[in-house]
């Protein structure tokens, strides 16, 4: 999985390119808790090119949601599929983030 | 009070049959002990001595007998009161007063009456100390130390009148990328670092009247980025128990938005002066011109038409992004011939490439799929890339694009033996109206929008562009895009999308 990271204005997004499943979803959780460390919280996760994810991958974005909540933030995620929709919803996880079509919009919501 | 019974319990027989019944009882033990000792005084079975020993210890054991009666004959009734109490008291109940004993005066009855005050009082403490702890939790669910500041997106530290921070919440540490230990306890002159907002907490917490203030600091991690944070200074309470309340709040992406706006409008500015100027210039030059002058007029006429045209461009670059920021951007769904729409490219370049000596070749596939996206915007975005190669490659050199499919992708890689792109420019060449610091580029004219176009264009369709390049050597821009549309992988059936759909999809 190719994992890439930019910058809009001072968010950083966090690109994963791929499922996020088993080992993948290590080298991400990894990255991504970095990322919400050096961000100080102005971060999102642009899941565009996430076609699904496992319960590693899911068990990831959980406790990057938990971490970016003992500080008053929401993980924001943009750009999810049906199928990432779902998955959260029937895992009850989808009320842990906030959800933006686009990364554009999800930059805005940092304004 | 005394005598009641609320629990049923059996009471004890009432004072007026039992005091008959002690006389009578007391009475009988004295006239059987006198006997015992009449008997044994007369007996001549023991000495005279012996006998008169024993007469005289009958005789104190009956006085001692006598005085232990009266005792308890004179405390009888502040038994039989306690007994009344006791059974008319609740077991579990915290009305102890209902021990008390008021019908009867005497030295037991006040350390009984004493004893109840000290366990009321106790009891009166206990259930004191309870309540205390109750509304410290109840003040700990709502108040600074809870969880409630917690959820706040805004830093929040407590700061006591020596100036060291007393509590700190969650966003606060994030804000300040240190644990909540790590704060607790430090001098706040160590946390914040900042001379004059330092001076705003201590005039802050010095004086009642001070109202505090708001400052900005930007804090510079050895990791991570420079946040810019607003800071409001409050102070709480009087004397020498004031303290201050500190506000942190990131307000970096604010200030970013608002230096990007005023970049944007700067050098949006600019890029449309530079052609009204040349417009108006031309325009008077044509005016004072004689009529006979055609040639002349004519060459004015051109240059007012590439400018109009390059103004033209300019706005519609400009729209296009502000509609994908938007998320309002209309993606149609056609059939790409993207074989024909290179083939075409080359046309429209080649005389342009053979008027700047710039060889341009190009190298094609015997055959390609056709890509589902919209014909106008990947040609914008091809015409951007070949532009800029022809446009920043000097004479003499080579311009090729070479295109090919592979796994589900077509990729068209436009590279050059040009200028060449800086280590510290490449990653910015896709930012809106960014142009590279390169003297060699000043006189070249462009927006600065053509690439950031090109790449939101294209990753609409699911794909993307990335670019390499060396100073001086050269650059190679690739653009790949899905064969497959992924709006009908996902079963949508519509022709056109906007950018948010297209991402959804």
């Amino acid at each position: 999985m190719q994992i890439e990271t930019q910058r809009k204005g001072a968010v950083t997004v966090i690109e994963p390119r791929g499922a996020i499943i088993q080992d993948d979803a290590d080298q991400f959780g990894k990255q991504l808790e970095e990322t919400v460390r050096t961000s100080l919280g102005r971060l999102l996760v642009d899941v565009t090119n996430v076609p699904f994810v496992d319960s590693r991958g899911l068990e990831v974005l959980a406790d990057a949601a938990a971490a970016l909540e003992e500080t008053g933030q929401t993980l924001r995620i943009a750009g999810a599929n049906e199928t990432l929709r779902t998955v959260l919803e029937l895992t009850e996880l989808h009320d842990r983030f906030d959800h933006y079509q686009d990364v554009n919009s999800a930059v805005r919501s940092f304004l | 009070m005394a005598g009641t019974n609320d629990t049923g319990a059996t009471s004890p027989a009432p004072r007026s049959q039992r005091v008959p019944l002690l006389a009578a009882c007391a009475v009988a033990g004295v006239v059987v002990a006198a006997c015992a000792v009449f008997s044994l005084a007369s007996a001549d079975v023991l000495s005279p001595a012996v006998r008169s020993a024993f007469a005289v210890a009958c005789v104190a054991a009956l006085f001692a007998l006598g005085f232990i009666g009266l005792f308890v004959w004179k405390r009888l009734p502040v038994s039989e009161e306690i007994q009344r109490a006791v059974c008319a008291w609740t077991p579990g109940s915290r009305h102890v007063e209902v021990l008390t004993i008021t019908a009867v005066d005497d030295p037991v009855a006040q350390w009984w009456n004493e004893l109840i005050r000290s366990w009321r009082d106790a009891q009166r403490a206990a259930i004191q100390t309870e309540a205390n702890d109750k509304l410290q939790q109840a003040e700990g669910h709502h108040g600074f130390d809870g969880k409630a500041l917690d959820l706040l997106p805004q830093g929040v530290l407590l700061v006591t009148p020596n100036r060291h921070v007393s509590a700190a919440n969650g966003a606060a540490c994030r804000i300040l990328m240190r644990s909540k230990e790590r704060l607790a306890n430090a001098p706040v002159d160590k946390v914040l670092e900042d001379e004059a907002l330092n001076e705003l907490i201590a005039e802050t917490l010095s004086s009642p009247q001070n109202r505090g203030g708001q400052t900005e600091l930007r804090l510079e991690p050895e990791e991570g980025v420079e946040t810019i944070v607003r800071v409001t200074v409050r102070g709480l309470g009087e004397g020498a128990t004031r303290q201050a309340l500190v506000v942190l709040e990131d307000v970096t992406q604010q200030r970013t938005a608002d230096q990007a706006r005023n970049l944007f409008v700067a050098q949006a500015t600019h890029e449309l002066r530079t052609p009204l100027t040349n417009i108006g210039l031309y325009v008077e030059r044509a005016i004072e011109l004689d009529e006979a002058a055609v040639a002349e007029r004519s060459e004015c006429l051109n240059v007012i038409n590439g400018e109009v045209l390059r103004l033209a461009r300019l706005v519609d670059e400009v729209l296009s992004v502000s509609e994908i920021e938007a998320g309002s951007l209309n993606i149609r769904r056609d059939d790409v011939r993207f074989d024909d729409l290179v083939k075409r490219l080359e046309q429209d370049y080649r005389p342009q490439a053979k008027a700047q000596a710039v060889e341009l070749t190009f190298d094609l596939p015997p055959k390609l799929s056709v890509v589902q996206g919209d014909r106008e915007k990947v040609s914008v975005a091809m015409h951007n890339l070949l532009s800029n190669a022809v446009k920043y490659t000097p004479r003499g050199k080579r311009v090729r694009v070479e295109v090919e499919e592979t796994d589900g992708f077509i990729e068209a890689r436009v590279s050059d033996t040009g200028i060449g792109i800086s280590g510290d420019d490449l990653p910015r060449i896709f930012d809106k109206f960014y142009r590279a610091n390169d003297k060699r580029i000043a006189g070249v004219t462009g927006t600065g929008l053509g690439l950031s176009l090109a790449r939101e264009v294209i990753r609409l369709h699911g794909g993307d562009i990335t670019a390499e390049s060396t100073l001086n050597e050269g650059s190679t821009f690739t653009l790949r895009l899905p064969v497959k549309d992924p709006a009908k992988q996902t079963g949508d059936k519509g022709t056109t999308e906007t950018k948010a759909q297209a991402k959804a999809a």
